[in-house]
């Protein structure tokens, strides 16, 4: 399952939610508001499964001055990889 | 018009809404037309002022710019919530603007004062 969130997790239980849907080996990819996830670094990774794969779309994160946040395993990626992260993943669900 | 201040209260985040440019346009209007303004920034509304915003990246007018011309509307009352900056680990702000931090607590109190309250 590839879990894309595209909203703030700020001011909703976005993450606690997210926690609750998540299995090991599911794929996370933060887009638009979704990206300013990686400022409180802690409170992602708790969400998130020790063995997930974390992703963040570049030009949002850019466009949110948050592609330096370094603090956490977020790899950084374009369009293109959207695209083959959608087709790797048969299943995917937008939070 | 001392009587009847508006403020105009930034909750949400940049870029992917266009509430936040709403918002500042309706307190350059008012504020033409001699109203008194305050503008507020909490919750999501305080990644306005992070100083790394670059909304050309996604095709959005970078608007942070008019936050500078908000002095010559007299929009002089400029105001952000540090428990929101603080939630969100915002250190720096964007330069220029004189704006006052406060605590959630003292923001509300302040927010009290004024006779019409505008959430964008």
């Amino acid at each position: 399952m590839l879990h894309i969130i595209q909203t703030s997790p700020f001011n909703s239980d976005l993450l606690a939610r997210l926690a609750r849907r998540a299995l090991p080996h599911d794929a996370f990819l933060l887009v638009g508001d979704g990206c300013y996830a990686v400022a409180n670094p802690e409170q992602l990774m708790a969400a998130i499964p020790d063995c997930g794969a974390l992703y963040m779309l570049e030009s949002d994160a850019r466009a949110r001055g948050l592609h330096h946040q370094q603090s956490t395993v977020v790899e950084l990626i374009d369009y293109d990889r959207f695209v083959t992260l959608s087709i790797e993943h048969p299943q995917s669900i937008t939070w | 018009m001392t009587d009847n201040r508006l403020a105009i209260v930034m909750a949400s985040p940049p870029l992917a809404s266009f509430h936040n440019q709403e918002g500042l346009e309706l307190a350059m209007l008012c504020a033409s037309y001699g109203q008194q303004v305050s503008l507020f920034f909490v919750d999501d509304g305080v990644w306005q002022l992070h100083d790394a915003l670059n909304a050309n990246q996604v095709l959005r007018k970078n608007f942070t710019k008019s936050l500078a011309a908000l002095e010559f509307y007299d929009i002089e009352h400029l105001y952000v919530c540090e428990d929101s900056l603080a939630q969100r680990n915002m250190h720096s702000l964007v330069n220029g603007l004189e704006i006052q931090l406060l605590s959630a607590t003292r923001l509300s109190q302040l927010l009290a004062d004024h006779q019409q309250v505008l959430r964008f």
